[in-house]
């Protein structure tokens, strides 16, 4: 089993997420396809296509052509017992942070979305750590290119 | 009127307070009185005095009351410095005064004055402003009026004696004008002594007809006959002030007799006053109010109305409106008291001279003998009264004797003299050299003769006025401008304010402001603007000082600017005040959108010279001034010569004086900086030339100095004989003779000179007397003796008195090899040059007379050494001596120089074993394990093209800056700290500088500035800023810059992370995010406060990321500018983000996280942050600060850190070039930033940040498909 991508925000497009299988051994490890290199956390960029408010949460699903991953924002760190022995003014920054960016996420915005791959309900999602809106529409095309330009070396079988 | 309380003089002058009172207090008669005034200057702009001037206004009386007293003529009972006051009496205590409305009746009549301004005066207890008032016995009045109405100029008590034929003669005109009040020397005819007679004259265009009736006042007469009336006699000049009040107004005069005078050789009828004359003012009823037109010219001459906004210089200055300026110079002029800022009044007869000087136009009003000066309104406010000093000094005859440009000149420097108030303090200056003379000479030596102006005494200037030049002005001046420091640094502040402004709103209009990241610098004080002196055309006046930061400064009283100088006279007198007239001004800092903007051309306003209060002008910009002086161009303001010259002659009469050369300056280095030591003291290494200087300067030399004009005017003065050792010729080429016998120039700082003749002796290293016995040594200077220090130069030659406390041999028997010598405060020297001349040899005989011979201006001087324009001494040796000295002096800019001229240059051939005394160092280093870098030393000189913030690595130095220089057409880079050093004020791209000491790297043109190097600044260019287009620099600045040509290599991901471990040399390309922020050091970036004024004052020496390119994840360290593009340091603060309550944006300019982070690196000084999480959300889990102030950290300013980390990881992409890390540097870094990196931890591969910038995703998208089209 190959680690040393486990920490790598991995770029890849929506259908390879869709693709990932769960480690036997380990549920936060995701193996991708065909090849024996394990993730745990991806990057995509994509328009924002849908987007559901809750008070816990923003759910909203990236589009980047190649399919649609469905991405979980956490904007309850203030009630969260996660963060119940945290610092106060620190779980504010957070919660502000977060804030702020479930603020941007607006339907037709391109997204560029990091955070950790995780299966619910048997659907691949992301819990996004950082949502960074992109203004240049180039910044789509790039994120294929890079996917593929990083496709050797996750060793994704085509 | 029944609750009005009368006032007493005497309580008014007790309480000593300025106050204002009226009769009734619902109609203020000083706001009524400005209110009124209908035909004021349409220039003139009364609103804006409260925010130009922020005078006070005079505090009213609380309750209505009023003076009564009796209006009288001056008289000596009340001494007054401004002579011919109005006296107001109440009886008990009399004080000066002036009055409104005036009426001749009012002389000697009790008055009620119901509305008034009193101001405590030093002189005579008050004075008094009358702005309304009434008669009190009206009975009595009406009786004057319609029975009289005529005044005689000698009082009733004199026996008339209308009976005189001829005293038969009247006048009867308009007043036009009045000279001021005169003393003639004439015989008095009873005792024929000599008296002098005051008077004063009065010009009258009076009307033809022979006689005079008091009816005809007003009927059809022609007022169309010049006529002059001569007010004589100690009685009668005491009606000038009331004389004064009725120009312009039309008179009777009767009683008068003729009198021919002779003016310039021509005749001239003129009347004077008689013991029977009698003045006839006109009628109360039928009073000709003068038609208050702003300016009513004829000719030069006119009239002017204006609000007074400025006195100055005791009242010989007079500011009106905006550049427009009132000359009072001429000492005879009677200045009111009531000529007081804010108060409005009437110019008649005065010049008018409009005057282009080179900083821009002004409306000079010159004042001459016709002149009156009525005031129409009273200052409201509290404004000091004007008192003539009578005092005539130099100065004032010295102006008299100007044309009105050239007085307005004088006075400007006069009032920048003024800001050297502490001069005296040296003995011998300070008797003599007084600011009136000090400008007087100074202002002799500038002006040029054609605007001096011949003078005819006042009955020429005032009967033949047009005749007689006096309107004959030069009205272009070429002087320049002499301002007072801070005037000038203000001045280009508010240009550059205004300039940054006008850019705010440019671009904001076109939207076309980029990403702020990209167009910060932090570093930008490589956006440098240079302005010459002569576009300037103003001439600074300062004495020079070394501040307590080591910086050379020229300073007056107001505030002091940087100063980089190629020569200094070692001449330590700080209370000379220097002239600096060739000049660069050096501005550093400028934001670079201002670079390419033309320079608005304010003119410079003559109110800041005289008047240097500093405007409140929002500081948005953090620029910092300097000036980089020309060869030559500091020069001395004239001392007193004799003194100066005795005391130079007197240290060298018959001394004997040691001779060192400086081979090396050990820098200033910044104190405080982590990882140095805290060192007071600096090092100079000097060789100690084993020649001593016997001077024979006799008491004949001294006692008749001769006063050059120029350096080039020496005396040939007859020598004594020098003999020359007979066995000369038998010793080796390179053995020191034990005399030469020279020619010694003394040059003084008052630019005069003495030859005399002089012995180079090495008595005392008789029994060695080789090359071996140079020794060398290291001079401490404590920070007391620093501004020796900065006098020094490297490869200049000084002498230094043979005594027994100086710092060669107090304490000691001799001087060995590298022996440390503490530079004692009290040891003068002096810079001394060699010139050998071919005429000039030892042929071996006896008594020979090697000088004499040979006239100094058919030398041909070679300067062997360094060039030292501005040497204090010269000596003038025999040519066979050349080969012995160019040993000594030999070149010290050209060790181990690249690309250097000629072929054989680089190796320096004449390898004695004085060169390796002076080179010390490792000529090639044997590869060894040592923790220090290693290399050969170099020194050269070369133009800086551009200093860029470029972070690398060399040699285990990690060098923040990469300085690009121009060496002999080839770019030479030079890496290092360049902060450390505090010295390096005006470098920057266009400066000539010399690099002492450089390590060399290895590499070809590579170079390293170490804690030894020294960089001297030779000159600066003026530039402007096009250098900074260049694409090296741009590639450093962070900007933008991957073309779509350049392929990025592809196999970056996992592998990246061998490559960098395999190949030690090799920079990657990658794009990557930012996880975390793994380590951060903040510190001020000096300890400097003026710098801490005027600049981003905070440094990331050292910060670490965790980046993740998609392949892998590395932790790369970065300082300075990478670093604060990385943390977005220069975006404006989101408001959102965080509780923005306690980071209060005071100032919309200051809306960077920069600025705000600045605010708590100042406060803590040294902050150091580690955050042990790689992901965000166990980001905070484990972060410590540590700060090295004794304060906490607030909450505030921990919630600020922890958003700065936030703010980094929610960052664009950027495009990183790093390369590798080793172990070795790694270590090298925790020893100079003091801090554990802790690598180790996270089991990262440790990389280098070289360049960052954000991603372009177009540009980067065309190579990434070409690469994988490619492939």
């Amino acid at each position: 089993m190959d680690r040393s991508l486990l920490n790598t925000h991995a770029k890849l497009v929506a259908r390879d997420i869709h693709c990932l299988t769960q480690s036997p051994t380990e549920p936060n490890s995701f193996s991708l396809v065909g090849g024996s290199a394990f993730v745990s956390h991806v990057e995509t960029v994509g328009t924002i296509v849908s987007r559901d408010l809750t008070p816990k949460f923003l759910k909203f699903d990236v589009d980047d052509g190649t399919g649609c991953v469905t991405c979980i924002l956490w904007l309850n760190q203030l009630s969260s017992s996660y963060f119940s022995r945290w610092d106060p003014a620190t779980i504010l920054l957070l919660t502000r942070a977060a804030r702020k960016q479930a603020a941007k996420i607006r339907i037709g915005a391109v997204a560029r979305v990091r955070g950790r791959v995780g299966s619910y309900r048997g659907v691949m999602q992301i819990t996004a750590t950082v949502v960074v809106v992109e203004r240049d529409p180039n910044a789509e095309i790039l994120h294929w290119l890079e996917c593929l330009r990083l496709r050797p070396s996750y060793r994704i079988q085509s | 009127m029944e609750n009005v309380t009368i006032l007493t003089i005497k309580e008014l002058v007790n309480k000593g307070r300025a106050v204002t009172g009226a009769s009734s207090l619902f109609s203020s008669a000083a706001s009524h009185s400005y209110s009124e005034s209908s035909s004021k200057n349409p220039n003139s702009r009364p609103a804006s005095f409260d925010s130009d001037l922020s005078c006070k206004f005079l505090a009213p009386l609380n309750h209505p009351a009023v003076i009564v007293g009796t209006i009288a003529l001056p008289s000596k009972t009340l001494i007054c410095p401004n002579r011919y006051c109005f006296r107001f009496s109440d009886g008990d205590l009399t004080i000066c005064c002036d009055i409104l409305r005036f009426e001749i009746r009012a002389i000697g009549s009790k008055i009620c004055v119901l509305s008034w301004n009193f101001l405590p005066m030093k002189h005579c207890g008050g004075f008094l402003e009358i702005i309304k008032w009434k008669f009190v016995d009206t009975v009595n009045l009406l009786s004057r009026c319609s029975g009289i109405g005529s005044f005689p100029l000698f009082p009733s008590l004199f026996p008339l004696r209308n009976d005189d034929r001829k005293s038969r003669y009247s006048v009867h005109g308009v007043l036009e004008s009045i000279s001021p009040v005169s003393v003639v020397s004439c015989m008095d005819g009873e005792s024929s002594d000599s008296v002098n007679l005051p008077g004063f004259l009065v010009h009258v265009m009076a009307c033809e007809c022979k006689t005079y009736s008091q009816n005809a006042i007003g009927c059809s007469h022609a007022f169309e006959k010049s006529v002059f009336v001569y007010f004589c006699g100690l009685v009668v000049t005491s009606w000038h002030p009331a004389i004064r009040k009725l120009v312009g107004r039309d008179v009777a005069l009767s009683g008068l007799k003729k009198k021919m005078i002779y003016v310039r050789g021509d005749s001239l009828l003129v009347f004077v006053t008689t013991e029977s004359s009698v003045l006839h003012p006109p009628c109360l009823s039928r009073k000709q109010l003068v038609a208050k037109t702003v300016v009513d010219r004829r000719g030069n001459c006119g009239s002017y109305l204006g609000f007074v906004k400025g006195v100055y210089l005791k009242g010989k200055l007079v500011e009106m409106d905006e550049d427009v300026w009132l000359l009072l110079t001429d000492q005879l002029l009677n200045r009111s008291h009531s000529i007081r800022t804010g108060s409005l009044i009437f110019i008649r007869n005065v010049h008018f001279v409009n005057t282009k000087f080179s900083w821009g136009e002004v409306l000079i009003l010159g004042a001459c003998f016709k002149t009156s000066i009525t005031v129409e309104f009273f200052s409201p406010f509290e404004t000091s009264c004007l008192v003539d000093s009578c005092r005539q000094t130099s100065l004032n005859r010295f102006m008299e004797s100007l044309s009105f440009p050239a007085r307005f000149w004088t006075l400007l420097v006069r009032s920048c003299f003024q800001k050297f108030n502490e001069i005296p303090s040296d003995k011998e200056i300070l008797r003599s050299c007084q600011k009136d003379e000090l400008t007087k000479m100074y202002a002799e030596s500038q002006i040029p003769s054609f605007m001096f102006q011949p003078r005819g005494g006042i009955f020429t200037e005032f009967c033949m006025h047009e005749s007689c030049g006096c309107n004959s002005e030069a009205h272009d001046c070429n002087l320049n401008l002499v301002m007072p420091i801070s005037s000038f640094v203000q001045h280009y502040k508010v240009m550059l304010n205004e300039l940054l402004s006008q850019i705010n709103k440019n671009s904001s209009a076109n939207n076309c402001l980029s990403h702020s990241s990209s167009t910060w610098k932090r570093d930008n004080h490589t956006n440098t603007k240079t302005l010459g002196s002569d576009d300037i055309g103003v001439i600074l006046l300062g004495k020079l000082k070394i501040s307590s930061s080591g910086r050379l400064q020229l300073h007056d009283r107001t505030s002091s600017i940087d100063v980089l100088t190629p020569d200094l006279l070692s001449d330590r007198n700080a209370h000379r005040i220097f002239e600096v007239s060739d000049y660069n001004l050096i501005m550093e800092g400028l934001p670079e959108s201002m670079l390419h903007m033309p320079f608005l051309h304010n003119s410079l306003r003559c109110r800041n010279v005289v008047n240097p209060t500093p405007l409140a002008i929002e500081n948005t910009l953090t620029v910092r001034f300097s000036l980089s002086l020309g060869t030559g161009s500091c020069k001395q303001v004239y001392g007193h010569h004799s003194l100066d010259w005795r005391h130079d002659l007197n240290e060298f009469k018959g001394g004997m004086f040691h001779l060192f050369r400086v081979t090396h300056k050990f820098p200033m280095l910044k104190k405080g900086h982590p990882g140095m030591p805290d060192c007071t003291s600096v090092f100079v290494e000097a060789i100690v030339l084993p020649l001593e200087l016997i001077c024979s300067v006799t008491e004949e030399d001294a006692a008749a100095p001769y006063f050059g004009e120029h350096d080039t005017s020496q005396e040939i003065r007859p020598h004594k004989r020098c003999k020359t050792n007979n066995g000369l010729q038998r010793e080796r080429a390179l053995s020191v003779p034990h005399e030469i016998s020279c020619q010694m120039t003394i040059r003084c700082a008052s630019s005069h000179c003495l030859v005399s003749a002089a012995t180079l002796s090495n008595l005392k290293e008789k029994k060695s007397g080789n090359m071996l016995s140079a020794k060398r040594v290291l001079l401490e200077f404590i920070p007391e003796c620093s501004n020796y220090y900065q006098a020094l130069q490297i490869g200049g030659c000084y002498l230094m008195k043979h005594g027994t406390n100086d710092s060669f041999c107090a304490g000691r028997s001799g001087i060995s090899n590298n022996d440390k010598i503490s530079f004692r405060p009290e040891t003068r020297l002096w810079s001394v040059e060699f010139s050998f001349d071919e005429d000039l040899t030892h042929d071996g005989s006896v008594d020979v007379y090697p000088l004499v011979s040979s006239q100094p201006s058919l030398v041909e001087k070679q300067h062997v050494s360094n060039p030292q324009p501005c040497s204090d001494v010269s000596l003038l040796l025999p040519y066979d001596a050349k080969g012995l000295f160019s040993i000594f002096l030999k070149n010290l800019e050209e060790l181990n120089k690249p690309f250097a001229a000629g072929k054989n240059n680089n190796n320096i051939s004449c390898c004695t074993h004085l060169e390796t005394i002076m080179q010390a160092e490792p000529s090639q280093a044997p590869p060894s394990n040592s923790l220090f870098p290693e290399g050969n030393l170099a020194s050269f000189r070369g133009d800086v093209v551009t200093v860029d913030a470029v972070t690398s690595s060399v040699i285990d130095v990690s060098s923040s800056y990469c300085i690009n220089v121009l060496v002999n057409h080839h770019i030479v880079k030079i890496f290092g700290p360049l902060r450390r050093h505090s010295y390096l004020t005006g470098f920057g791209p266009g400066a000539s500088a010399t690099f002492y000491r450089i390590l060399g790297t290895g590499e070809e043109n590579r170079f390293v500035l170490t804690s030894a190097s020294f960089v001297k600044i030779n000159s600066r260019k003026a530039s402007d800023g096009r250098q900074l287009e260049k694409p090296a620099h741009q590639a450093a600045l962070c900007l933008p810059k991957v073309t779509p040509q350049e392929d990025v290599p592809c196999m970056l991901a996992g592998p990246a992370c061998n490559s960098f471990s395999g190949n030690k040399d090799q920079q990657i390309k990658s794009a990557c995010k930012v996880l975390s922020v793994y380590l951060l050091v903040l510190q001020t970036r000096s300890d400097d406060p003026s710098e801490n004024e005027c600049r981003n004052n905070f440094d990331i020496p050292l910060a670490g990321f965790v980046v993740d390119d998609g392949s892998s994840i590395y932790l790369c360290w970065t300082s300075g500018e990478r670093a604060f593009t990385i943390l977005r340091l220069h975006e404006e603060l989101p408001e959102e983000d965080i509780d923005v309550a306690q980071w209060t944006r005071r100032d919309s300019s200051r809306e960077t996280s920069a600025y705000h982070l600045e605010q708590i690196v100042r406060v803590h000084k040294r902050i150091v942050m580690k955050c042990n999480g790689s992901q965000i959300d166990i980001l905070f889990r484990d972060i410590t600060v540590a700060v090295t102030s004794d304060q906490l950290l607030t909450k505030s300013e921990d919630t600020f850190l922890k958003w700065l980390i936030l703010n980094a990881i929610t960052g664009p992409i950027w495009e990183l070039a790093a390369s590798s890390m080793d172990r070795k540097m790694i270590e090298h870094l925790e020893r100079e930033q003091c801090v554990e990196m802790e690598t180790s931890r996270l089991n990262l591969q440790n990389v280098w940040g070289d360049e960052v910038c954000q991603v372009d995703p177009l540009v980067r998208a065309w190579s990434l498909l070409q690469g994988l089209l490619k492939s």
